[in-house]
């Protein structure tokens, strides 16, 4: 992620996103898209998604365009131009108001590039004071009070929460703190793995959660013998949208052929 | 003006097998990127050049109707055939989609069997329903059937 | 807080607030058919941008942790020794399914356009309203 190719390409698509509005041939609008959905293909590929960049490139600069210039050759041609003063208030109305909203929000995101975001690693749950259980967290055993509290806060068994009865604490170097990891009962592979990690600053124990991408980084070469994750995770972890998206695209492809076929096909 | 069709359809022509050669490897993306969806939108890219150089007539020749319905279906139905073995052949214990509880596990490793069903029969599966949706698609926005000469 | 931390650090949301709203503005505000299709499309198109951005890893890294920066999620044993760490694999997957289905609903927009133009002959939204009656 370089940053100055970041800002130029940015400003590269905020341009030609104002022209492919503004222009009134059609055609020349299409193109502009094109050109739009590549550049933007080339953010994914520097921001580190290969994958997607592939897809983007693929799917929306060649098929996506060339289906609508496909059908523009049965549309007509030029815009008219004609618009209603109404609409053009409503629109700047509605774009003036979001954007206001924005300035609200954003001091709750995280920077862009955070190693330790909750999207990223890890999200804090709560924190107590530390009177004597730094000592038992030595000795691996999880103190009641730190129990208690997250099966208070709603992670226990009744809401479909792997429960603390078997765990291990082991120490963690990178970080400095303790990782507890928890045994999961699933059918066919059930190891341990990391849920939760208590760091200690100065009179206070932090509590932290950590979220999925975890696990996956982690544990989907040694689980299903694939170095891409994005491939191994689409498939198997996630494999149940990737049916549902496979029928939408079936379920387009059907429709078409039912609203503009006229008779029979061989 | 027939001289400037010469060239671009010798070109075509070479190049159509380059093209499906990289959508077959591209398909089986686990060493690298790729997979599925980005294998079968590079075949059907290949049908689609060839409609745009050489007409719809031959290229609706090249990819009959019948051959673009039976693939749609057929990839589908490997996958979700897939998930029901999964739950018949462990008679009920197993989940819907559980890679680990098929036939091959009796001969290879629960993580091996797991890494040959996504590359080799999930993905396919998946490049073949894509690839015919997306040529079925070009070629129905496309035709125009001459009754009152617009279609 | 301070401008610096909420303009620079922070440039990617504003980015992906610029494009989606040029988009809502596009599909609001003109009264041509496939020009709001095009502004639908700027739009999914930056939501997914937002999706990326949440995912990427290493801006500050080399100052503060001396690792170097993010790489592909793809296993790599010789750069994770050297001090690459991977980014976050899954908004990939949600953008993936999301720019498969985005091409499915714009082709299908589009056979709905030929049959509307087909059939009234025009594609302004004001003589639509007055020919449906």
């Amino acid at each position: 992620m370089i940053v100055p190719l970041d800002i130029a390409l940015i400003i590269f698509l905020v341009v030609s996103a104002i022209a492919a509005l503004f222009v009134r041939d059609l055609l020349a609008s299409i193109a502009i898209l094109g050109t739009y959905t590549f550049v933007m293909a080339c953010i994914y590929v520097q921001m580190n998604a290969v994958d997607v960049g592939f897809t983007e490139a693929a799917i929306g600069a060649g098929a996506s365009t060339a289906l609508m210039v496909a059908s523009l050759t049965k549309l007509q041609r030029y815009d008219t131009g004609k618009r209603k003063k109404a609409k053009v208030v409503i629109g700047a109305f509605t774009v003036i108001l979001l954007a206001g909203l924005f300035f609200y929000v954003i001091e709750d995101m995280p920077a862009f590039g955070d190693y330790n975001s909750p999207a990223n690693k890890r999200i804090e749950i709560f924190e107590v004071r530390d009177t004597g259980l730094s000592e038992k967290l030595e000795v691996e055993k999880l103190p009641e009070e730190i129990k208690s509290r997250i099966y208070l806060l709603g992670y226990n068994e009744r809401n479909n929460f792997p429960s603390l009865r078997e765990y291990k604490i082991v120490w963690n170097e990178e970080e400095e703190g303790w990782d507890v990891l928890i045994k999961k009962n699933e059918t066919f592979f059930s190891g341990f793995e990391k849920l939760y990690f208590i760091k200690k600053e100065g009179e206070i124990l932090k509590v932290y959660r950590y979220s999925i991408p975890v696990r996956w980084q982690e544990k989907s070469e040694e689980e299903m013998n694939t170095p891409n994750m994005v491939t191994a995770g689409l498939a198997d972890y996630r494999g149940y949208d990737t049916l549902g998206e496979t029928v939408v695209i079936f379920t387009a492809a059907v429709s078409v052929a039912a609203l503009l076929r006229r008779g029979y096909l061989e | 003006m027939s001289d400037v069709n010469v060239v671009i359809k010798t070109t075509v022509r070479t190049m159509l097998p380059f093209i499906q050669l990289y959508g077959f490897y591209v398909m089986t993306g686990t060493e690298g990127a790729g997979g599925g969806f980005q294998g079968g939108v590079i075949l059907a890219a290949s049908f689609i050049l060839y409609g745009i150089t050489f007409g719809a007539e031959k290229g609706r020749q090249a990819a009959p109707e019948s051959w673009n319905t039976a693939f749609k279906s057929f990839g589908l139905w490997i996958y979700a055939g897939v998930g029901m073995l999964t739950i018949l052949y462990s008679l009920g214990r197993a989940e819907f989609l559980n890679y680990s509880a098929t036939f091959l596990s009796l001969f290879v490793p629960h993580t091996v069997a797991r890494g040959i069903l996504i590359a080799d029969v999930i993905e396919i599966g998946i490049g073949m329903t894509v690839a015919a949706s997306f040529i079925s698609l070009f070629f129905d926005l496309v035709w125009r059937s001459d009754e009152d000469g617009r279609s | 807080m301070d401008v610096a931390e909420m303009f620079l650090a922070r440039y990617n949301y504003w980015s992906f607030v610029v494009l989606m709203l040029i988009g809502l503005y596009g599909a609001i505000a003109y009264g041509n058919l496939v020009k709001k299709i095009i502004g639908l499309s700027i739009f999914q198109t930056a939501i997914f941008l937002l999706f990326i951005s949440l995912a990427d890893v290493g801006k500050d890294i080399e100052r503060t942790l001396g690792l170097k920066s993010g790489t592909a999620p793809i296993v790599w044993e010789k750069g994770i020794e050297e001090g690459y760490i991977y980014v976050n694999p899954v908004p990939h997957v949600l953008v993936l399914t999301g720019i498969v289905v985005a091409a499915a609903t714009l082709a299908l927009a589009l056979a709905l356009m030929i049959r509307i133009y087909r059939e009234y002959g025009t594609l302004e939204e004001d003589e639509l309203k007055e020919l449906m009656g």
